[in-house]
């Protein structure tokens, strides 16, 4: 089988390696270890295999790993670490708003790109924001709480830089 | 999804080139929210996909001539942050809205929702009502045909081989004409249409002048229900004749049963969707407004 | 139990989950998240039909392909093939089929491949000659005398009843009279993990499985087919992505188990979403008439509930499903007399199982809907109507068993309508903007679900002490996400006096953990954590005398807090926890404890002619609903829901809630959205766009009252509350939609074009 050689960045390193060209993203980014990329549907219908591409949120089932030669792509692990957490990876912890987790890692990266390009946003523009992404355990109360809160935590932060 | 060549071209012209003369035997990969799951799952068998994601000129929305271009490329997140879809194209934006969720949207191209060719897709039924055309590139030129004749059969479209859908355009409607914009779906995000309605009204002396409607997922394709429109024509439009230019979208409609919904079902919603919609668009009483107890 | 809250530091208090860091930081290894050097892959060849049998089947070509490992076959399997069941039920599923296929999905042969690509081939190089038959589709007409056989045995796997007093009389005396039949969907569990695991041969020819489970406790079974004793099979599941009841009986453990002896290699598998949904287990589709009989007082005076459930193909938890049914036919009311019927039926669809609810979600939506209709027709307010045969504590079920906690039926129904109004008000603008010919209406139910077996249970856990005073728990039991161990870690912390991380959990592996029973049925704060508070207890009272050596003190007044030991009144003088265990060691005390709980309630009046039914407590609540229904299209829109339950005690306050709002999301996809649409066997809805789960966009403004009686069997007097909001939210929305349409929904999903019909005709169409 051919096999084409792709080079790319995920979380910031440089990644070159070879894909047959009917590898999605997904399958390909699992390969390489980034589990925290979960597989749920590879149909696009429910988000667990959210990343950032370029900084903007897709389901990486539907992007051929072929398709992301000189792309950026950030996973869930760089959001935050465990003793850097990234104040959405806290308020999701302290809001109760991850069960089972298995919608966590795409939930956290469509809210990171909900808040990049609207920073205060009402409740209903977060349900908007993350109604790709299904989660079967929560019915997203607490998922919307710790969104909001993220974001009143940060607009707080930037006053206080601010004065 | 196995075995297949995989061509990422920079242009356009290279991605004709790659495809002339290869048939039937590749397919063209835009968005690729459809063919990537298709491919996974088998349900096609290409020797060659040829990716125009890298094709920036493909990616444009432009006023011109009060006409909207739209490129093929251009993403439904990208209409959706377009202030000028959203200020001249008011039918396409509200259509766009309820486009599947954000993820798909930042993927999703219209020229792949246009030549997907799926009977609920979301971005035709609005197009159709614009009275838009295609833009048909093959290495020998290009030919530009109505969308309304695009379609021509379930998951079927004009393109032939070695043809690639370049760009989308429309005429500005002018900002007297008014529009509606109604998704019948069976949850409120990722939802496929169970029909959806789409019109562009344009009142004179409160005498319609013109009319367009369009249906999804009523028939094998996106369709714009002309004999309904022509009840409206040159008549005032009230309640009573907007419910009589429903019924007469609801006898065109051919819709059928599927796991969304039965074709009665559709059917009735073809006549209350355009009567509700008519009536909404135009500000006027709709009357009456009860259970639907006929014709279904 | 009665629990005073006051005494306690942690209880109460709402502790974040201890995985959930992992969780968010993309670290924790789910079932597929593992990768052995030389791992193959493992794929199943299934069943595309429901019925049939197989004329021939040739694996010849498979087998020879390059790269393919093994190719296995029901002759293959070194043990017994079938999958196994629990005691006295049929055991009725093979691993691989024989010849015989009963179900869509069925696998027939496995394969092992060094790749996916390999593995595919060989499957498709599998020659299956079918003879196809009609499957049976309607458990009704399995039921007939002459309908074909499903099973052997025969088509019926149970069918149970019981009466009290004489019902016909009491109908005979009945000023008004309901007579509905209801009828429920097959539902998927929808848990956003799929199938997946791995399998490897250990040290000591030990077959380890890991693969996220409900119940590790199944290695036994796999020990069977495998044709080994239980000691060489060891089973352990990894944080569960979602479970919901579909993971308790086993998935594709026997098929990685196989694969791995077979191949003596390390084997993955991983089922795709389709693949999942067309094999796996459902919620039963019920089928339920309902009579009822009340006196112009609107007593209930008597009570006919005939229930046929589909069962699917095979047997699976059926049985024991049918035994929760029979105890939830007549409900929380009282009624002298009664009749309740139950059948079972085997048909050629996907198999019924547990989910959330188990046996009884359908149930509350029945009942519920048919004391609405007594109440329209006795002209009665529905909730007057209630409070009428609500039982109070010490009074008995229809069954004839006392309650011996609180009842809040009254409170919690009255606590959810408040909930719903504070619901609404966050929900003014879309109601604001609301159609004023939108048919709008609040509907309101109660419900009652059980938790914890109240025959020969035991479950155990051990806590052990470590030398700086820290302690581990060891408990079997698996996490499906909603606070499982968290449960059993908070329950220890508060009982030792530690801080919750100086706790830490080693649970679901079935070799090295005590045996803690299924995640399932409520019952895992009772049944988990109730033994690890019985392990920490005499620990605890170890340190204590310990302490009360070295502070000088009574035992009875050493409290043990945040990892230190102080007498009551004088917090400032402390000893920590390391001394203590040094002292209480040295005075010859086991820091390492089991506790058991073991369960074995006296027989209450009339047990036996109930068939035992019955569960150890029960969790009581109540739900109210407002809807906007558009009587043109037919589509409902939910303005807002309350819901209250009395959790005995909330023990962890955010864990509660978060199981209300999940639950409710879930019971409003069972109302209105989710359907396998299930046709000649095979569930058409075998993906995310067509098994519609509510989106995050579908949810209204969800409010959740807690009371607390203080009254529950789990530790410090909580109750269950993993499955009662499941139960509850499916009749609320119905009773609401009924009431803006005026014609009963007697059936679910609330489809809209079920509204439209039902608007038209003036009858719920089936």
């Amino acid at each position: 089988m051919e096999v084409f050689s792709v080079q790319f960045r995920v979380n910031g390193e440089e990644v070159e390696a070879e894909f047959p060209a009917h590898l999605t993203l997904l399958q390909a980014l699992r390969e390489l270890g980034y589990f925290e990329v979960k597989n749920g549907c590879e149909k696009g219908d429910c988000g667990s295999c959210t990343v950032l591409l370029d900084g903007l949120p897709v389901n990486s089932c539907l992007v051929l790993a072929v398709q992301v030669q000189d792309k950026e792509i950030i996973t869930v692990r760089s959001l935050g670490s465990a003793d850097n957490l990234h104040p959405l990876q806290e308020n999701f912890i302290k809001h109760g708003a991850i069960q089972c987790g298995f919608c966590t890692p795409g939930m956290l990266l469509s809210a990171k790109a909900l808040l990049d390009k609207n920073a205060s946003p009402t409740r209903e523009e977060i349900n908007e924001g993350i109604s790709g992404n299904l989660c079967r355990c929560t019915g997203y109360v607490k998922i919307v709480d710790a969104i909001k809160a993220t974001a009143d935590q940060l607009k707080t932060n930037q006053k206080k830089r601010r004065h | 999804m196995r075995g297949f060549d995989f061509l990422s071209p920079a242009s356009l012209s290279a991605a004709l080139r790659a495809i002339d003369g290869q048939g039937k035997n590749y397919k063209i990969l835009a968005g690729g929210t459809n063919l990537i799951p298709n491919l996974r799952d088998g349900a096609i068998h290409p020797g060659l996909v040829v990716d125009l994601g890298g094709i920036k000129t493909l990616k444009y929305i432009r006023e011109k001539d009060g006409r909207m271009k739209i490129g093929a490329l251009t993403t439904i997140s990208d209409l959706m942050g377009s202030s000028l879809i959203k200020k001249r194209a008011g039918l396409l934006w509200d259509a766009i809205q309820t486009f599947a969720g954000p993820l798909v949207r930042n993927r999703a191209t219209v020229g792949g929702n246009l030549v997907d060719a799926s009977p609920a897709a979301d971005t035709a039924v609005p197009l159709l009502a614009l009275n838009a055309r295609v833009k048909l590139r093959s290495i020998k030129g290009q030919r530009t045909v109505a969308l309304n004749n695009f379609f021509t059969a379930y998951q079927k479209t004009m393109i032939r081989p070695g043809e690639i859908l370049s760009e989308v355009v429309f005429p500005i409607p002018p900002r007297r004409i008014k529009h509606g914009y109604f998704k019948l779906g069976r949850r409120n995000a990722m939802a496929i249409s169970v029909v959806s309605v789409a019109m562009l009204l344009d009142i004179k002396k409160k005498i319609c002048a013109d009319a367009a409607i369009a249906l999804g997922s009523v028939a094998p394709t996106p369709l714009r229900i002309e004999k309904a429109e022509a009840v409206l024509r040159g008549k005032k439009v009230d309640s009573g004749l907007a419910k009589q230019c429903g019924e007469m979208a609801a006898k065109n409609a051919s819709p059928i049963n599927d796991i969304r919904a039965s074709a009665d079902y559709r059917r009735t919603m073809c006549a209350v969707l355009v009567h509700r919609m008519i009536c909404q668009s135009l500000g006027i009483e709709h009357s009456p407004w009860h259970p639907v107890k006929e014709g279904f | 139990m009665s629990f005073d809250k006051t005494t306690h530091t942690l209880v109460g208090k709402s502790i974040p989950q201890p995985d959930s860091l992992d969780k968010a930081v993309g670290r924790t290894l789910f079932s597929d998240d593992v990768r052995f050097s030389g791992m193959l892959w493992g794929l199943a060849l299934r069943s595309p039909f429901a019925n049939a049998r197989i004329r021939r089947l040739d694996v010849s070509k498979a087998r020879r392909l390059a790269g393919v490992r093994t190719v296995l076959t029901a002759k293959d399997i070194p043990g017994i093939n079938r999958r196994g069941n629990m005691p006295g039920n049929r055991d009725d599923q093979p691993v691989l089929m024989e010849d015989r296929i009963r179900a869509v999905g069925d696998p027939i042969a496995l394969v092992a491949a060094d790749s996916i690509e390999i593995a595919e081939e060989a499957i498709s190089a599998i020659k299956v000659d079918y003879e196809q038959f009609q499957p049976v589709e309607d458990p009704v007409a399995s039921l007939a005398p002459d309908a074909p056989l499903v099973d052997e045995e025969g088509n019926m796997i149970s069918e149970l009843g019981y009466d009290r007093g004489d019902t016909e009389k009491g109908f005979a005396m009945a000023a008004v009279i309901v007579d509905e039949t209801y009828r429920t969907q097959f539902a998927e569990h929808a848990y956003l993990e799929p199938e997946a695991g791995v399998a490897w041969l250990d040290a000591g020819g030990v077959i380890r499985i890991r693969c996220g489970t409900q119940w590790v406790e199944n290695f036994r079974h796999i020990a069977r087919i495998l044709g080994v004793s239980h000691n060489r099979v060891r089973l352990e599941s990894p944080l569960v992505g979602g479970g919901f009841g579909g993971k308790i009986f086993m998935t594709i453990e026997p098929l990685l188990a196989l694969l791995a002896k077979a191949t003596g290699r390390p084997v993955r598998m991983a089922l795709t979403r389709e693949e999942s949904i067309l094999s796996s287990t459902k919620r039963h589709p019920y089928i339920m008439r309902y009579k009822l009989g009340a006196d112009a007082k609107g007593r209930l005076i008597a009570l006919d509930a005939d229930l046929v459930a589909d069962v699917g193909a095979y047997s699976d938890a059926s049985p024991i499903i049918a035994w929760y049914s029979i105890g939830f036919l007549a409900g929380p009311y009282r009624c002298e007399n009664v009749t309740v019927h139950s059948r079972f039926a085997l048909t050629n669809n996907p198999s019924g199982t547990a989910m959330r609810g188990v046996g009884s979600a359908q149930i509350t939506f029945a009942l519920e809907g048919a004391m609405e209709s007594l109440a329209e027709k006795l002209g009665m307010d529905p909730f007057e109507l209630r409070r009428r045969n609500y039982p109070s504590k010490g009074e008995s079920l229809s069954t004839g068993q006392p309650l011996k906690n609180a009842v809040f039926l009254s409170e919690t129904w009255e606590a959810a309508d408040k909930a719903l109004d504070k619901a609404l008000s966050r929900n003014k603008a879309e109601i604001r903007n609301l159609n004023q010919k939108l048919l709008r209406a609040r509907g309101h139910t109660s419900n009652m679900t059980g938790y914890g077996r109240r025959h020969g249970h035991l479950s155990q856990a051990q806590v052990s002490m470590q030398l700086d005073g820290s302690a581990v728990v060891s408990v079997g039991v698996a996490d499906i996400g909603s606070g499982q161990r968290l449960g059993c870690q908070q329950v220890a912390a508060e009982i030792l006096g530690l801080p919750m991380d100086k706790v830490t959990l080693n649970t679901s592996d079935s070799q090295l953990n005590p045996i803690a029973g299924m995640t399932a049925g409520s019952r895992t704060f009772l049944n988990a954590a109730g033994p690890v508070l019985r392990a920490a207890e005499p620990i605890a009272k170890a340190l204590k005398k310990a302490a009360a050596g070295l502070l000088e003190a009574r035992t009875e007044d050493i409290i043990l807090a945040d990892g230190k030991a102080f007498v009551m009144g004088s917090p400032s003088v402390t000893v920590p926890h390391a001394q203590l265990v040094a002292a209480a060691a040295a005075a010859g005390a086991s820091l390492t404890n089991l506790g058991t709980l073991r369960i074995e309630e006296d027989l209450y009046p009339g047990e036996e002619t109930a068939h035992n039914a019955g569960w150890l407590d029960y969790t009581f609540g109540g739900m109210a609903a407002e809807v906007a229904v558009d009587p043109q299209t037919g589509q409902t829109t939910i303005l807002g829901l309350g819901i209250s339950h009395d959790v005995g005690t909330s023990v962890n306050p955010q864990i509660v809630i978060g199981q209300c709002e999940g639950g409710v999301a879930q019971g409003m996809g069972l109302a209105l959205t989710e359907d396998c649409c299930v046709k000649n066997g095979k569930t058409e809805a075998h993906d995310f766009s067509t098994y519609l789960i509510p989106t995050s966009l579908d949810m209204p403004p969800i409010e959740v009252s807690i009371l607390e009686s203080g009254e529950g069997e789990g530790p410090f007097g909580a109750r269950g509350i993993g499955e009662p909001p499941h139960n509850i939210t499916p009749s609320a929305i119905a009773n609401a939609v009924s009431r803006a349409i005026g014609v009963r929904v007697t059936s679910l999903p609330i489809t809209p074009e079920k509204v439209l019909v039902a608007l038209r005709t003036g009858q719920w169409p089936l």
